[in-house]
């Protein structure tokens, strides 16, 4: 069943659709040296990246929500909620607004065009060495995010 | 290849109508003379008054007859790839130059600037009304079109042009960094415009003279083309004068060429250029020629590891802006 985002259950789920990787169709669809190239740059990205959403009372979360993403080795473990402090001390800092992920979630905008328009934004860490990995953040979020079904909190009516 | 004297001037003073019949190959060959004469900033502006063209003015009748009735299928999907790169491109830098533009802390740059600012408005617009009146797609305002032509955007191209608009981002956020500025101007001006972009415009515009077609697209993307020679040369002397002022500039220009030569390294698909009339190593030299001239021009030594990644670069990570 779909869960809020940001709630435990969402969490647990986003971090394994992304972990899966390519299903076996998605890798016949691109190059076997893409895919070689992908798990070598996960094998560099080995941080703790904080995932924050954006606050956007239109789409009921009128404050931000954050999660704590410990990369290692192309792969998410421990992942937990936290604070948006706390998110946003760590070296990588991710931020998305729920009707971007909605969009993303819908095939209504592509991961690429999300990271494009910063959509999808390093809010903070080192440019060159989050973009030398680039293949590998767009296949991971763009699975997690697609894979990863939510619904939007009922709206409180005043 | 050096340019003559005559051709220069053909190229510098044609008419946008008269770009329909210049040859690319010439235009090519003005970026590069331009950039051993190191124009100021206020000489580049002064050449923009004299070139700058009217989008409106062109007209894409035939190129919609040729689009439907003389160019294979294998051909459209080529073409596609490669205008792709631009049509996103084109939309990235117009949005994201401004952070460049902030800065920048000289009155002549800035001012130059301004007109680049409109150089690639129009090229944006150029790019949509291809899109619109000859390839046929359609959709809700700039973004609605960029969509559909989404389609044939490489997983590469989004790399290089995120990490130019994470860098504009930074930029935005702390005007004073020096290091984050020629980061982004090594990104821009030598790297996408410099490099990639003079590449795809000398494959696509040849084969169009070559096979006779898309007289209106000719046109604009060779106007668009002779614009460009405006931002390389910009863009290079504004490199060439910061690393006069501080070598340490050289590891944030090496920064820029390594992350986008380690994108431009891996494609997740091939795209077939042989319809355009290019082979792969055609494509490589092209390539090498265009990075070498513009390094060796600023007075770059590039150290072995780039050259090394440089031998193992692929087009399809190729845009323009
Ligand atoms: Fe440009
Ligand atoms: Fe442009």
């Amino acid at each position: 069943m779909a869960e809020e985002l940001f709630s435990e259950a969402w969490l647990h789920e986003f971090v394994r659709n992304g972990n899966n990787g390519p299903t076996a169709r998605e890798r016949e669809e691109k190059l076997p040296n893409y895919w070689e190239a992908v798990a070598k740059q996960g094998a560099t990205y080995n941080f703790p990246t904080g995932l924050i959403l954006k606050a956007e009372p239109a789409k009921g979360y009128p404050q931000p929500l954050a999660a704590l993403l410990p990369f290692q080795q192309g792969r998410v473990i421990g992942e937990r909620l936290c604070s948006v402090q706390e998110a946003s001390q760590q070296e990588m800092v991710i931020q998305i607004a729920p009707s971007v992920y909605e969009r993303v979630n819908a095939g209504e905008e592509e991961i690429g065009e999300a990271m494009m328009y910063r959509d999808l934004l390093l809010a903070k860490g080192d440019v060159a060495t989050f973009f030398l990995c680039s293949y590998f953040i767009q296949e991971w979020f763009g699975f997690a995010m697609r894979r990863t079904a939510f619904r939007l909190p009922a709206m409180q009516t005043a | 290849m050096a340019i003559d004297i005559e051709a220069e001037r053909v190229v510098e003073r044609a008419s946008f109508r008269e770009m329909r019949t210049v040859d690319v190959n010439d235009v090519i060959e003005y970026v590069h003379a331009g950039i051993q004469q190191w124009p100021t900033s206020r000489d580049l502006y002064d050449k923009y008054a004299i070139q700058r063209w009217n989008v409106q003015e062109l007209d894409f009748t035939q190129d919609r007859i040729d689009w439907e009735t003389k160019l294979s299928n294998d051909e459209k999907e080529a073409f596609l790839y490669v205008a792709t790169g631009f049509h996103h491109g084109e939309r990235q830098v117009e949005v994201d130059l401004w952070p460049e533009f902030m800065a920048i802390d000289n009155d002549e740059d800035k001012i130059f600037l301004t007109s680049q600012m409109e150089d690639e408005a129009r090229h944006t617009i150029f790019f949509d009304r291809f899109y619109r009146e000859v390839v046929g797609y359609d959709g809700e305002g700039i973004r609605g079109v960029l969509h559909q032509s989404y389609a044939h955007a490489t997983p590469g191209l989004v790399g290089a042009f995120a990490y130019l608009t994470h860098l504009g981002d930074r930029i935005r956020q702390n005007p004073e960094d020096r290091h984050t500025l020629v980061e982004f101007i090594a990104a821009y001006h030598l790297w996408i415009e410099g490099v990639g972009a003079l590449t795809v415009m000398q494959t696509t515009l040849n084969f169009c003279r070559r096979r006779g077609v898309l007289p209106g697209y000719y046109q604009g993307f060779n106007a668009t083309t002779r614009d460009e020679s405006r931002h390389v040369q910009f863009g290079t002397s504004v490199l060439h004068r910061m690393l006069h002022e501080d070598p340490t500039y050289v590891e944030d220009i090496n920064r820029a060429l390594r992350v986008n030569l380690a994108i431009s390294s891996v494609a997740a698909f091939r795209v077939q250029y042989e319809p355009l009339g290019y082979t792969e190593e055609e494509f490589q030299g092209i390539f090498m020629n265009q990075l070498m001239r513009k390094t060796r021009a600023i007075g770059l030594e590039l150290p072995q590891d780039i050259l090394e990644a440089a031998q193992n670069v692929r087009p399809e990570a190729f845009g323009g802006g």
